[in-house]
């Protein structure tokens, strides 16, 4: 099945088909960071020990910029900290830029200030008691750079993020969003190939973190440098990222460009935790081999639906999802499979569309409309959603049953 | 190509050397400091307690049975027990009190709050009490003078007596109340006053409120004060010394120093014997501590910052504040003004005019005398070097032990402090084991003071540089990793510089604290290397009022300035930077 193999990202932004396909089609790129099997648990109080990296293996190309998404707990800050050596793993490996920097074959863990990479870190972490030039040309220094090349390579990094004036200031004395170009311009200005991002925006109010988003944008994809960068807010993550990697307790549940995730997850959790989805359960009842569909009897009534899983075969629970903005709703019963008539309880006007909220039968269901149509609260309509729009995923255990995110 | 299914390293990995994390030679420095100190503070313990039952490499269990043969040691007990545990009730009651006053009532005095704890340090107490027998001595005591004159009583002593047992109590009330207020205060500081607010709209009245609240809240730094009186009660050297010597009360420390010092040959077994009774007497009070500790769900609530709703005590106001000053006077100001008038006039004398004072004491002390000065010198370059070495390394080893939280570093790091907790006497007399004879030959040298002395303010050294190392997020280290750093230039470039407001008042009080020892220099200072606190309580026993006036005041003033640093450096901070912080 096609749609699941989203390795190959066939999004033309990857920039590892791009760069691969014009040097050497032959050749695998060196990845700018690659870790295998990776392991990493903290003991608790209790003696107990908890995986907070499950076996990770990822790989990010050149120049590709990679977000790690997940809620809090995920593992994804964990993963990110033993990337940049501030955490020892357990076992497994980690190269960065074709150098393995830990293995525990062979007893390999270089230091962080030997790895070659910088970070952003979700504080920071300026230097208070130093100027914004001196904080930027700390990594400068520590590479021997000659002192007037290290002045003048400091001032045009603090210039490329939109600061050129604010050189001589103590962090104390900026905003929260000019401390964070101070710390971009840090993290850039030795011109590693990698750059690790821990919830840098999380602290900047939203209008500051809209621009700074922007700009990281495209100062990445002028630069060049591959970035790996943990979050928990999705937008975020669509936006920034070639590849998003969602992370589950520890372990990747999904990888794969922004699209492929959104409109292809394969799990209710992936489903659940980027956007907003619509949930009912169902059995699986047959397979329609010339239309590659699935038949279920659902909650709602028999309804065709296309397989988000390897794992569903005939028999087997599941559950059913659909996005808001791929339902339509009619007053007059339309033609077709996955129809349902549906109360109105509430329409209400959200500026870029319309929210409706129904019931079908006991299941609440959310359709976002940009036609505004506003339908009278107690009203019925008709709900449809075309088969390639609603995925039958493996029923997990405690789903939570609300199709909030 | 998928990136999940292969183990083994990709083919055009390479490796640059083999970097197991060996220790950094950074690393490798504050280890060996952090063991080194450690086996400071350890190595002498040990040696107190194998003497207890070894001497000469034979077990022997004499000193046990000897030291209660010795004359008299069932009533200097008592006596030491009754002193210590009097005062001690009046310094909690007193000291408390004051915490109250200043810190939730409008009795209180700006500045004056943070000087009260500074107070000792000021004037060190074998400068004051010896102030106080200035003032209280029965016969020519200034304060009994002027008493008899308004009096018109023809007697020639009394009616008031330094030399008795409300006299002990008094002054070592005196001494103590800066360990309860600057416990008590901390405790209330951090008391959220929304839990006494509450109370109060629960229908509690102000002395339930305090009764039934506030007073269990504090209880924690309640049992750390009497954990504290009873450590420095039992320790306290310079009171007891110069009072006890026209009195026969006699006390433990002073016995335990006449032991080693004034009989020949020493009699050390005997003096160590009656050390681990000190030893016994702080351990119990340790062990209650950590019984009140356990015993409640103390508020431990609330950060800093909130602003108290103060009480106004109205009319009562001035008492307060009265109690404040007075206190100031009684521990600092009139002592101080009995040195001063004995030195200026140069005679411990009831005749009293402006022509005749002169600074002849000073020079006397200053250059004269050539054994006073030397011990100026010498308590000046110990005070130095001590602080300056004690600082730095608490700093080192602090940073060392916040980034490895293994076992190890935690049993380091309780090393390091275990000297807080033991009498000085006790780490005194181990060092005198330790260093003074082969392979070391240090006893009566400059080399073994500076070793007690750093052993002994360690710990206080590693609070210190702990709150100031507290102070440099975890991400700022980090962060300079990341941008290629070693450890040697990170402490360098990134933990110095933040921690050194924090570190130059912990160097000062340490330097202060060093300046005006007495109790390990009582036992380890020789004849030959005398240090200032030892040739304060030498001038006074051979009587020689006026230069020991002048010594104390140049003492005091030189305590006084570094104090005074302590207080502006802690209190302005260093400039705009201090202000930041992180984001979380």
């Amino acid at each position: 099945m096609t749609v699941l193999d989203d390795d190959h990202p066939t999004d033309d932004r990857s920039p590892a088909a791009g760069t691969a396909a014009t040097a050497d089609p032959s050749a695998t790129p060196v990845p700018a960071v690659r870790v295998q099997n990776l392991v990493k648990h903290f003991r608790r109080d209790d003696g107990s020990t908890v995986n907070a990296v499950d076996d990770v293996s990822i790989e990010v190309a050149p120049g590709e910029f990679m977000v790690l998404l997940g809620p809090s707990g995920c593992g994804k800050t964990t993963l990110l900290r033993s990337i940049a050596g501030l955490e020892q793993p357990a076992s497994g490996t980690i190269e960065i830029g074709g150098e393995v920097v830990f293995s525990p074959v062979g007893s390999i863990d270089v230091p962080p200030e030997r790895r070659n990479v910088n970070m952003i870190f979700q504080s920071y972490a300026l230097w208070p008691h130093m100027t914004a030039l001196q904080n930027v040309s700390y990594p400068l220094e520590c590479a021997h750079v000659p002192k007037p090349e290290r002045r003048e390579r400091a001032e045009s990094a603090l210039a490329m993020v939109g600061i050129p004036e604010l050189g001589g200031q103590h962090p104390g004395q900026m905003s929260g969003g000019q401390q964070q170009r101070v710390a971009l311009a840090r993290a850039l200005v030795s011109n590693e190939r990698l750059v690790l991002f821990d919830e840098p925006l999380s602290n900047v109010d939203a209008k500051v973190r809209e621009q700074l988003r922007f700009e990281l944008l495209s100062m990445q994809r002028e630069l060049g440098f591959a970035a790996v960068y943990v979050t928990h807010d999705q937008i975020e993550a669509m936006e920034l990222a070639h590849r998003i990697a969602v992370m589950q307790e520890g372990r990747v549940a999904q990888i794969g460009p922004p699209r492929t995730i959104y409109d292809e997850p394969r799990s209710y959790y992936v489903a659940n935790f980027i956007g907003t989805t619509n949930v009912f359960a169902g059995v699986v009842t047959g397979h329609d081999d010339s239309r590659d569909l699935l038949t279920l009897d659902s909650d709602l009534g028999p309804v065709e639906a296309v397989a988000g899983s390897s794992e569903i075969r005939p028999g087997s629970d599941a559950t059913l999802v659909c996005r808001p903005e791929r339902c339509t709703l009619s007053t007059q019963e339309p033609e077709g499979p996955n129809r349902w008539s549906a109360e109105v309880v509430a329409s209400r006007f959200v500026g870029s569309h319309t929210e409706h909220a129904l019931m079908v039968g006991t299941s609440r269901f959310r359709v976002w409309r940009a036609d505004h149509d506003i339908y009278e609260e107690g009203s019925s309509v008709w709900i449809s959603v075309p088969p390639r729009d609603l995925r039958c995923l493996p029923t997990e255990q405690d789903v939570d049953n609300d199709g909030d995110s | 190509m998928t990136s999940i299914d292969t183990a083994a390293p990709s083919p055009v990995a390479t490796t640059r050397g083999v970097w197991s994390r060996l220790p950094s030679p950074f690393q490798a420095v504050s280890s060996l400091t952090a063991v080194g100190f450690a086996l400071l503070a350890l190595y002498p313990l040990s040696r107190v307690l194998i003497r207890l039952f070894v001497d000469d490499g034979e077990v022997d269990l004499s000193p046990m049975a000897d030291v209660w043969q010795q004359p008299g040691l069932v009533r200097m007990l008592v006596q030491t027990t009754v002193v210590v545990s009097v005062s001690g009730v009046f310094a909690i009651v007193v000291g408390s009190a004051m915490a109250w006053l200043s810190e939730r009532t409008d009795a209180r005095l700006g500045a004056l709050t943070d000087v009260i704890p500074m107070l000792p340090f000021v004037l060190p107490p074998i400068a004051g009490t010896i102030g106080w027998v200035l003032l209280l001595s029965p016969g020519a005591g200034f304060v009994n003078v002027v008493i008899r004159d308004i009096t018109g009583s023809d007697a020639a002593t009394g009616p008031l007596d330094i030399y008795s047992w409300w006299g002990f109590i008094a002054l070592y009330t005196l001494y103590m109340i800066p360990f309860t207020y600057l416990l008590v205060s901390a405790g209330l500081r951090n008391l959220d006053p929304q839990l006494e607010e509450q109370s109060r709209l629960c229908g509690g009245g102000r002395l339930r409120t305090l009764w039934r609240v506030t007073i269990p809240a504090v209880k924690p730094s309640l049992g750390g004060a009497i954990l504290l009186t009873v450590w420095f009660g039992f320790a306290l050297f310079s009171v007891p010394v110069i009072l006890g010597t026209q009195s026969d009360i006699e006390v433990l420390s002073v016995r335990i120093v006449r032991l080693l010092t004034f009989t020949y040959p020493a009699q050390t077994a005997e003096a160590v014997a009656l050390s681990v009774v000190m030893l016994v007497a702080v351990g119990l009070a340790w062990y209650l501590q950590g019984r009140v500790l356990k015993s409640g769900h103390h508020a431990s609530v609330g950060g800093r910052g909130q602003r108290t709703n103060i009480v106004r005590l109205g009319r009562w106001k001035w008492a307060g504040r009265l109690v404040l000053v007075g206190y100031v006077l009684l521990a600092v100001a009139l002592p101080l003004l009995a040195l001063l008038r004995v030195a200026l006039t140069g005679f411990w004398t009831q005749d009293f005019s402006f022509g005749d004072l002169n600074l002849d004491a000073f020079r006397n002390v200053l250059f004269d005398d050539i054994a006073t000065r030397g011990a100026l010198v010498n308590s000046l370059r110990l005070g130095g070097l001590g602080a300056t070495i004690g600082i730095v390394a608490a700093a080192v080893i602090s940073i060392f032990l916040r980034r490895s939280r293994s076992v190890f570093g935690r049993v380091l790091d309780s090393s390091i402090k275990l000297p807080a907790v033991i009498p000085h006497f006790v780490v005194a007399i181990g060092m005198l084991f330790a260093f003074s004879g082969s392979p070391f030959h240090l006893a009566g040298s400059f080399w073994i003071l500076l070793l007690a002395y750093l052993a002994l303010f360690l710990p206080q050294a590693s609070v210190a540089a702990d709150a100031a190392a507290a102070q440099v997020g975890r991400d700022l280290v980090e962060a300079s990793s990341l941008s290629g750093a070693g450890g040697g230039r990170t402490f360098r470039r990134i933990h110095l510089p933040i921690m050194l407001p924090g570190l130059v008042a912990g160097w000062a009080l340490l330097f202060v604290w060093m300046l005006g020892e007495l109790n390990a220099s009582a036992i380890l200072a020789g004849t030959q290397n005398r240090v200032v606190g030892f040739e304060l309580m030498d001038k006074f026993l051979h009587g020689t009022y006026a230069p020991l006036a002048a010594l104390a005041i140049v003492l005091t003033m030189v305590s006084a300035i570094a104090v005074a640093a302590v207080m502006i450096i802690s209190r302005k901070g260093r400039g705009s930077w201090t202000e930041y912080r992180p984001a979380a």
